[in-house]
C-alpha cells in the first residue's frame, strides 16, 4: 500500500528506518518543509541548538559515545557553512556524523540565491561523502547510502544537501524494499594468517615490545581483544590522546599517553623500544615529533582498517589492514606468552616526578582529582582544546571504556561544551562533564540556553586562568614571552550562570573544589564551575615542534631567555 | 627519499562530476607536479576513466592512489611508472600555410601527423602520439604560425605482457602480497 508523502516526510521515515531518534538542529528557511513535517513524527526528537556548530558538535558527540550515526540538520546559506567546522572536527577524529542541510529551490540554484551557498563544494575535503538530491526519488537510495558510508569502515561525517522544493515534493512510498547496495568502501583486505603470524615473530623476538593504542580500539570495540593480547604477552600499553580510556590506567600495564605533552617515561619508551605494535592509530605528529627521529631502534607492525594510514607517516615493517578487534584477537591466539620484566624495570626507570607548574594551590590536577572523585567511574569527560586539554588527558585516571572524549585531529577550541551534550543524549544516566578552559568555553557557551532549554544536565568546568594558555606558553617557550594577544578577559561566570537561571560555582582555594563539585553534581540541571587557576601554568613535559621525543621540556625555561 | 619519475595513475571513476571533483580535490591538496589529467570513457558503462600523469617519487604516488582508492565513487586506482604504461595524447593543431605548404606537410609527416581539414591559408592538423612528440610537433610548427592547439591530455594502459590489466584488477593491496611489502619496506630506507 503507497502512500503518498513529501520529500521532507520521506526524510523523517528514513531517519526512522536507520534508528535515528534524536536530531540536533537549527531551523531555516530552506529547511522549512522538513521542520514542518517533523512534528507528525514525536519519535524524532529534535533539539534545537543555539548555533549550527554546536549542532555538528553535539551530533558528533552523541556518536562517539553511542557508536551510532549523530544527525545535525541545518539550513542553507550560513546554516550550513556554520556545520563546516564541526564536520572538519567529526572528519578528522573518524565519527560518523550525517549532516543534512536545506538548499535553495532547485530553479534558483546558481543563482546566487538568498541564502545560497555551494555546501558540497565548501565541505568535500571534510567530509566522507556527500550527496545533492536533485529529485525526491533519489531521497531514498542517496539517505540509506549517507548512513551506510558513514559508519561502514573507518567512519566519517556525511553530508546531504536538499532543495526545498524536494522537500516538497511528493512521491507515491511503500515501506520495505530497504536493502542498501553501498559502496561505502568498506573493503577490509583482512590481513592473511601469514602476515599475522609474522607479527606474531616479532612480538616474540623482541626485547622492547610496546602497544600504542589509538582511537581505532575504541572504535571497533577491541578493549577485550587489545587487554588479552597485552595481558598475555606483558607488553606495555600506550594510549595516544584519543586512545584514552581503550585501555583501564589503572592495570598494571598502562604507561600513559605519548607525543608532545607525553610524559617523560613514555616517549623515552617509545625511543627505546625495538618494537611497536601500533593498534589504530595514525602516527599523527602530535605522536610522533619529528619522525625522522621517531622510535630509531623499533620496528613497526602496523593494525589498522583504513590502508592509506599503513606507512603514511611512520616506515612500517608490517602492516595489517582489517578490524582492530578481529586481527587483534587473532594475533592474541597466535603469541606466545611471554614476560617483559627486563623492559619494565628500564621504563620503570625512565619515570621522572611529574612537574606540571603551578604556584598556587588551585592545582589542575587537584581540581581533576576532585572531579573524579565525586563523579564517579560511570561519568564521561569532554574535555576541550588547550592546557586544560592536556590535563584532563593526563591526570585523570579513565578505567571505563570510551570515557575520555576530545577534539584531537583538528583541535577544535568551543567543541566541549555542545559535544558533551550530544554525549549526554548517548549516556542520559551518567554524568557528563564538559570541561572548558576560558577561551573556548566562550566559543560556544551560548549552548547553556540549549540544556536549560532542553533540561541537559551537563556539568561544565571552565579552568580559568585569564589567558590562551596553550598559545600563551608557546609565546613563553619559543617567543620571547610576547603575550600577543593572549590575555583574554571573561565575563563574571557565576553570574552568566544565574542570568541563564542555573547553578554557578566560582573556586579559588583548593579547599573548595569538593563542595562546589558536590553541589554540581546534585543539582538536577547543568551546572557551572569556575575554576581561578594560576595563570601562567603550564604543561609540562613538552616536546618542542620540529624536535623529537628525545628531546622533552620538562620545566620552565630560564626567565627571559634571550631569545 | 627515492627521486621522483612520472607515473601514469589510472582511476576508474562512477560517471558523475561530484566523483570527479571529489577526485580533483584529493589531487589538488597534495601539492604533486600534475603533468597532465585526462577524462574519458572507459570499457565499462558508467565508469570514467581518469588518467593522471605526476612526477613525484614513488612514496608519494603510492600514498595518493590510496588516498584516491578511498573516495566515494572511484571503483579503482592503480599507478604505472612510465615504462610499463603505453601513453598517447592527441592533439588539433591549427598552423598556417601561407606560401609554405608542403613544409608544413613534410614537418607533419615526419611526425605522423594528418590533415584534417584545410582553407586556403591554414590546416589543421590531427597528430597522436607520446606527450613529448606532441609537443615536439607544435614546436616545429611554431615557425609557420600556430593559430589554435588543443590537446587531449594522456591516456595510458599497461603494456601487452605485464601482469597488470589496468586498475579493474587491483583491489586494497593485501599485506601478503609481494608487491606491497616491498612499498612499505622501500620507504624503510
Amino acid at each position: 500500500m503507497a502512500d503518498q508523502l513529501t520529500g521532507a516526510q520521506l526524510l523523517c521515515r528514513l531517519l526512522r528506518e536507520q534508528g535515528v531518534d534524536l536530531i540536533f538542529g537549527y531551523p531555516g528557511g530552506a529547511i522549512m518543509p522538513f521542520y514542518h513535517a517533523l512534528p507528525e513524527f514525536p519519535e524524532l526528537r529534535h533539539v534545537l541548538m543555539r548555533h549550527e556548530q554546536a549542532a555538528a558538535h553535539a551530533a558528533d558527540g552523541y556518536a562517539r559515545a553511542s557508536g551510532r550515526p549523530g544527525v545535525c540538520v541545518a539550513t542553507s546559506g550560513p546554516g550550513a557553512t556554520n556545520l563546516v567546522t564541526g564536520l572538519a572536527t567529526a572528519q578528522m577524529d573518524s565519527s560518523p556524523v550525517v549532516a543534512i542541510t536545506g538548499q535553495v529551490p532547485r530553479a534558483m540554484i546558481g543563482r546566487d540565491a538568498f541564502q545560497e551557498t555551494d555546501i558540497i563544494g565548501i565541505t568535500l575535503p571534510i567530509t566522507k561523502h556527500s550527496a545533492a538530491i536533485n529529485d525526491v526519488t533519489e531521497l531514498a537510495p542517496k539517505l540509506r547510502e549517507a548512513f551506510a558510508v558513514a559508519t561502514a569502515g573507518r567512519p566519517g561525517p556525511v553530508l546531504i544537501d536538499i532543495p526545498k522544493d524536494v522537500q516538497n515534493q511528493k512521491i507515491d512510498w511503500s515501506e520495505g524494499a530497504t536493502a542498501v547496495s553501498s559502496d561505502g568502501k568498506h573493503r577490509e583486505a583482512a590481513a592473511g594468517v601469514a602476515a599475522l603470524q609474522e607479527a606474531a615473530r616479532l612480538i616474540g623476538e623482541a626485547e622492547r615490545p610496546l602497544l600504542m593504542v589509538g582511537h581505532g580500539v575504541i572504535l571497533a570495540s577491541a578493549y577485550d581483544a587489545v587487554l588479552a593480547l597485552a595481558e598475555k604477552t606483558d607488553i606495555p600499553v600506550i594510549t595516544t590522546l584519543l586512545g584514552i580510556s581503550a585501555f583501564p590506567e589503572s592495570h598494571r600495564l598502562h604507561l600513559g599517553m605519548p607525543g608532545m605533552h607525553g610524559e617523560v617515561h613514555v616517549n623515552r619508551a617509545i625511543q627505546h623500544a625495538d618494537l611497536i605494535i601500533g593498534i589504530g592509530l595514525r602516527f599523527d605528529d602530535r605522536v610522533t615529533g619529528n619522525t625522522a627521529g621517531f622510535a630509531p631502534r623499533a620496528r613497526i607492525i602496523h593494525i589498522e582498517l583504513d590502508p592509506s594510514e599503513i606507512g603514511k607517516n611512520v616506515p612500517v615493517a608490517l602492516g595489517l589492514v582489517g578490524d582492530a578487534r578481529d586481527l587483534t584477537s587473532r594475533l592474541s591466539a597466535l603469541v606466545a606468552p611471554r614476560r617483559c620484566d627486563a623492559w619494565h624495570d628500564e621504563i620503570l626507570a625512565f619515570t621522572r616526578a611529574r612537574n606540571e607548574s603551578y604556584r598556587g594551590e588551585l592545582s589542575p590536577e587537584g581540581i581533576l582529582t576532585g572531579i573524579r572523585d565525586m563523579s564517579g567511574p560511570d561519568c564521561t569527560v569532554v574535555s576541550d582544546v588547550g592546557q586544560h586539554q592536556m590535563w584532563v588527558a593526563k591526570l585523570y585516571p579513565y578505567n571505563t571504556r570510551n570515557s575520555h572524549i576530545t577534539s584531537g585531529g583538528l583541535g577544535t577550541m568551543g567543541f566541549a561544551v555542545p559535544a558533551a551534550i550530544g554525549v549526554h543524549f548517548a549516556r542520559p544516566d551518567r554524568p557528563v562533564w564538559a570541561i572548558s578552559g576560558d577561551g573556548g568555553f566562550q566559543m560556544n557557551m551560548q549552548e547553556i540556553a540549549t540544556m536549560v532549554q532542553e533540561k541537559i544536565p551537563v556539568k561544565m568546568a571552565i579552568f580559568n586562568n585569564g589567558y590562551l594558555g596553550m598559545v600563551r606558553q608557546w609565546q613563553q617557550f619559543f617567543h620571547g614571552r610576547r603575550y600577543s594577544a593572549t590575555p583574554i578577559w571573561s565575563p563574571d561566570y557565576v553570574r552568566l550562570a544565574e542570568a541563564y537561571g542555573i547553578a554557578g560555582y566560582r573556586v579559588e582555594h583548593a579547599r573548595q573544589i569538593e563542595e562546589a563539585v558536590a553541589r554540581a553534581l546534585r543539582d538536577p540541571g547543568p551546572a557551572l564551575v569556575e575554576f581561578v587557576i594560576e595563570q601562567e601554568a603550564n604543561v609540562f613535559p613538552m616536546i618542542p615542534p620540529g624536535a623529537t621525543l628525545s628531546e622533552p621540556i620538562e620545566s620552565e625555561p630560564a626567565p627571559l631567555a634571550s631569545s | 627519499m627515492t627521486s621522483s619519475a612520472a607515473y601514469s595513475i589510472c582511476v576508474g571513476l562512477e560517471d558523475e562530476f561530484l566523483a570527479f571533483n571529489r577526485l580533483v580535490g584529493v589531487v589538488r591538496r597534495r601539492n604533486l607536479a600534475i603533468e597532465s589529467l585526462s577524462i574519458g570513457s572507459g570499457h565499462e558503462a558508467g565508469v570514467a576513466r581518469v588518467t593522471i600523469v605526476v612526477r613525484a617519487d614513488e612514496a608519494s604516488v603510492d600514498r595518493l592512489v590510496r588516498q584516491l582508492r578511498k573516495v566515494i565513487g572511484v571503483r579503482g586506482a592503480a599507478a604505472e611508472p612510465e615504462a610499463s604504461v603505453a601513453c598517447r595524447e592527441l592533439a588539433l593543431i591549427r598552423v598556417r600555410t601561407t606560401g609554405r605548404y608542403a613544409e608544413v606537410l613534410d614537418t607533419a609527416g615526419r611526425f605522423g601527423a594528418t590533415v584534417l581539414e584545410e582553407s586556403r591559408d591554414e590546416a589543421l592538423l590531427e597528430v597522436t602520439g607520446p606527450g613529448p612528440m606532441v609537443l615536439s610537433l607544435i614546436r616545429a610548427l611554431e615557425p609557420f604560425g600556430i593559430i589554435d592547439v588543443a590537446r587531449s591530455g594522456t591516456v595510458a594502459v599497461s603494456r601487452p605482457g605485464t601482469t597488470s590489466a589496468g586498475f579493474e584488477t587491483r583491489s586494497i593491496p593485501d599485506v601478503d602480497s609481494e608487491r606491497y611489502q616491498s612499498v612499505l619496506t622501500l620507504r624503510d630506507d
